[in-house]
């Protein structure tokens, strides 16, 4: 078989093969093609689909840059600024954040207010999220009565909050459901709705109330987990807490690191609790998202609000962003 | 088939969720409606909905629609900024000088100088000089504009259940005594410990034919959230010892003018010394009048004193109060006073008229005493009172005296001529006129109508007893047929305030309204911060963590921790706040 020939060979041969008197017939050059115009089509049915898109983002983009964007925007101005009655809004510079240094030097309330907001985060933390992690774990193992845990836990997740207080004061007050436990023993019920107790009282409120939050979060991610790979350790010998720890967590892992994050984001979202159970605001209960609820309520409120909101902000973002970093490199090797 | 119908459930479910747009309420439909909103609490319903249907009768073609909400003091800063349909706010403690800088409240200095008679202006028509002034603001060339009417002029006292009192009197003559009281108030101090004393002798069961019911005691509060109210008591105290120009001076920091009125070209410089309790704001002369020249105004010390005589009443005697007293809300404690579980309450006017369910339930009747005066009251060298006949009294406590001649306004104890004071609850409450109002003329129109004798009368009548800030015969409000159909309540608040020289807590002072020595509505506060200790006091615990500093609750403990730890330690920063 002929072996095949290159252009250039080609090429070659013809310019060999060519003398200065061959004249070529003139060979027309094809003319660079015209853009053909194209006709606008309106096509009704892109049209449809990207109108339908837009109407359903529309809203959720609206809410984001008015409630979020503009929102922190305006926050982080107003702790530039402070309000006259008379003059009305002006440039301070960073006036407020340094008197704030200076009130949180010398009034021991501020310092228990983020002790207690601190401390909220690590109830959340070690606390609450491992035993919805527990709960969960032994939920999704059919243990008898499953269904009905699962619905006692998420309880006090979908019932309002206020509510949800007034059953809990009702229970434990001194004239409530304790007084008369304590009453059958002859004994007086503490105050636990009062300092130094009522601290206390709060982290128990919180701890009851918060570990229905994530149990349907957890239990489906871990009903996920193939059956095939827990039958398989348990026909090698792996108990319960060897399934739970050396199975489950590392194959929920991505699941876990997030409502983790989530619990360290306890130091904010404490904010009612202290004021449902106890009907007043008391340094004792005080938490940072309360303090800035409380001061919220006029222009100079605002912006100590406002700047308390951005300091805080400034100090537990690195914070919970060094702790996803850490976390995410644990079990990153596994996924199914 | 199964998109479009997807579809169209999604845009349903969109709209649904949209529906949150939707202005609430409505929109007016033409100028001659007037919107009114009012706070819905203790006043009732029935005062604006009468007299709104009397406007509507009085002016034809106009139509009043009236909204009650218990929680307008919320909303009224979003009315205020973002418009509103509403023509006239009425609403307690709310900061309307928050509202004058950016324009959002509209002046009314053309109603206050509005003819309401012959020669006669709504200015003139208003209580006094003092409630006048709380209604003006400066603007940035200050220069003093009219924004704001007050809404009323609140009472305070100690309540007390006349039929327990008759219960009482009922077990004195059983023991073969007198009847001691015959449904009068205690007087003065000695006797208001009598009382205490002859309730917790008599040893009553709430219900005579159930054993089990409990024990009358001499005082019921609600610790829980309205500990506050005893700042009536200790207003009324400390105003009978130092008088109504040294709280004019403390709530404005020691920068008053000649007739104790703020002093601006000075609240720059505020003196934390109002707070400094070695320090006595008046100087006496030998007959107990003030010696005008020699006081300075300034000081704490009479507070002090005052703050003694309510630690002596209330926290060293704890038996006195409920036992549950650590745990009863507002309502809880009206429930059980009205019940007759407890003989007296901290109580300012409206808790009558608040309480009326519980009244109507337990067919009790009740009323409202002033605050005892103090009348040589006698002290042992740690500032504890001692009873009446004591002989080794190292100090003795006694009201100001009236000056010679004067015979208005005072009142006549153990042979003494007082002043009589008496402090204005709910000062804060205020009616207001948004700039956005499309219906100003109308809301002016509607003011100048309620100020008139007979519509004031019927909102006093129609409010269970509560009295306007305009001059006029209030205390004839429940007058039919030449009959008095007010109730002792009533009559008593009506008593109080004709014969009392009233005094506020209410201040423009920057200091008190822009830093955290403020109370409630920047209103001036007695306690540094708004923190209360009556609670903590009452139960004797020790302090906590954040009192940090705070030896005990004690009345020297307490107020030197104050004006250290809490004014003048943190002095500079509440004055980078102004």
């Amino acid at each position: 078989m002929q072996d095949a020939i290159t252009l250039d060979e080609v090429e070659t041969a013809d310019n060999e093969n060519l003398s200065s008197e061959d004249v070529l017939p003139e060979v027309e050059q094809p003319q660079p093609k015209k853009k053909k115009r194209r006709r606008f089509r309106f096509n009704k049915r892109k049209f449809k689909r990207g109108l339908f898109i837009f109407l359903m983002l529309a809203y959720p983009v609206f809410q984001f840059l008015v409630m979020w964007v503009f929102v922190n925007f305006d926050s982080i101005l107003m702790t530039f600024q402070k309000y006259d009655t008379i003059e009305g809004w002006k440039y301070v510079g960073f006036a407020n954040y340094a008197n704030w240094f200076e009130k949180f030097k010398l009034d021991p309330a501020y310092k228990i207010m983020f002790v207690n907001s601190a401390l909220h985060s690590v109830v959340g933390m070690f606390i609450i999220f491992p035993l919805c992690l527990v709960f969960s774990y032994f939920l999704c193992r059919k243990i008898p009565c499953s269904g009905f845990f699962r619905i006692i836990f998420y309880l006090p997740s979908i019932i309002p909050l206020v509510v949800l207080c007034l059953g809990f004061t009702n229970m434990i007050k001194v004239d409530g459901l304790l007084g008369k436990l304590y009453e059958g023993f002859n004994a007086e019920a503490p105050s636990l709705l009062v300092p130094p107790k009522v601290r206390w009282t709060v982290y128990a409120f919180t701890t009851w109330a918060g570990i229905g939050g994530n149990l349907l979060l957890l239990s489906g991610t871990i009903k996920r987990v193939p059956s095939e790979v827990l039958e398989s350790a348990r026909l090698d010998g792996v108990g319960t807490m060897g399934e739970l720890f050396r199975i489950v967590i590392p194959m929920v892992w991505p699941t876990l690191v997030t409502l983790f994050i989530m619990s360290m984001m306890g130091i904010f979202s404490v904010v009612f609790q202290p004021l449902f159970l106890t009907d007043k605001l008391m340094d004792e209960t005080m938490t940072i998202g309360l303090w800035i609820f409380n001061k919220a309520t006029d222009n100079s409120g605002n912006v100590q609000a406002a700047t308390l909101g951005i300091m805080s902000t400034i100090v537990v973002a690195p914070i919970i962003l060094l702790t996803r970093w850490g976390l995410d490199k644990a079990f990153a090797n596994i996924n199914y | 088939m199964k998109k479009k119908v997807t579809a169209i459930a999604l845009a349903a479910a969109m709209c649904a969720a949209s529906m949150g747009f939707a202005a609430c309420g409505g929109a007016k439909k033409g100028e001659n409606e007037l919107w009114i909103t009012y706070f819905k609490g203790g006043y009732g319903s029935e005062w604006v909905e009468t007299l709104a249907r009397k406007f509507e009768e009085e002016n034809e073609g106009v139509t009043v629609r009236t909204d009650g909400d218990t929680q307008l003091i919320d909303a009224v800063p979003n009315m205020m900024k973002n418009g509103t349909n509403y023509d006239l706010i009425f609403c307690h403690d709310v900061t309307w000088e928050d509202f004058v800088a950016d324009g959002s409240i509209y002046c009314l200095d053309d109603l206050y100088n509005t003819e309401v008679s012959s020669g006669v202006k709504f200015a003139d028509r208003i209580w006094d000089e003092d409630v006048l002034a709380s209604a003006r603001y400066p603007d940035r060339n200050g220069e003093y504009h009219y924004y704001k009417v007050p809404w009323t002029i609140g009472t305070a006292g100690i309540a007390y259940n006349l039929t327990v009192m008759d219960r009482i009197d009922n077990y004195l003559a059983k023991k073969g005594e007198t009847r001691r009281w015959n449904r009068t108030a205690p007087v003065d101090y000695y006797d208001l410990l009598q009382y205490c004393e002859d309730v917790v002798a008599a040893n009553l069961n709430v219900d005579p034919d159930e054993p089990t019911s409990g024990k009358i005691t001499p005082f019921t509060w609600s610790g829980v959230s309205e500990e506050w109210q005893w700042d009536y008591v200790l207003f009324d105290w400390w105003g009978q010892l130092a008088g109504p120009e040294t709280m004019n001076s403390f709530k404005n920091f020691g920068n008053i003018d000649k007739n104790f009125n703020l002093d601006v070209s000075r609240q720059n410089n505020p003196d934390k010394e109002v707070y400094n309790p070695e320090k006595f704001a008046v100087v006496r002369n030998e007959d107990g009048t003030v010696n005008k020249e020699a006081s300075t105004y300034v000081g704490w010390g009479e507070f002090k004193q005052a703050y003694q005589l309510w630690y002596d009443l209330v926290a060293a005697n704890k038996s006195w109060s409920s036992n549950k007293v650590s745990n009863m809300s507002k309502f809880e404690n009206e429930q059980a006073f009205a019940g007759g579980y407890a003989a007296m309450t901290p109580a300012a006017c409206w808790i009558e008229y608040e309480s009326k369910i519980y009244l109507d339930a337990s067919q009790q009747e009740v009323s409202i005493m002033p605050t005892p005066i103090i009348s040589n009251v006698k002290m042992d060298a740690n500032g504890n009172v001692l009873p009446k006949d004591a002989t080794n009294a190292v100090k003795t406590l006694d009201a100001i005296h009236a000056d010679a001649g004067v015979t208005e306004k005072t009142i006549q104890v153990n042979g003494n001529t007082y002043n009589r004071v008496s402090f204005t609850s709910s000062f804060g409450d205020s009616v207001m006129i948004p700039s956005a109002s499309s219906g100003k003329d109308l809301a002016v129109k509607f003011l100048l109508f309620m100020q008139k004798e007979e519509n004031a009368k019927l909102f006093t009548k129609l409010s269970g007893g509560t009295v306007l800030p305009y001059k006029y015969e209030y205390w004839n409000s429940f007058v039919e047929n030449g009959v008095d159909k007010a109730s002792a309540w009533q009559k008593s608040i009506f008593e109080i305030d004709r014969n009392s020289t009233k005094f506020n807590n209410y201040t423009q002072h920057p200091m008190m309204r822009k830093t955290d020595l403020r109370g409630s509505a920047r209103m001036t506060t007695i306690w540094p911060t708004n923190s209360y200790f009556y609670i903590k006091a009452w139960q004797g615990n020790a302090p906590t963590a954040a009192e940090s500093g705070l030896v005990s609750y004690k009345p020297d403990d307490l107020v030197k921790y104050l004006y250290n730890n809490v004014v003048s330690a943190r002095w500079e920063t509440y004055k980078n706040d102004l």
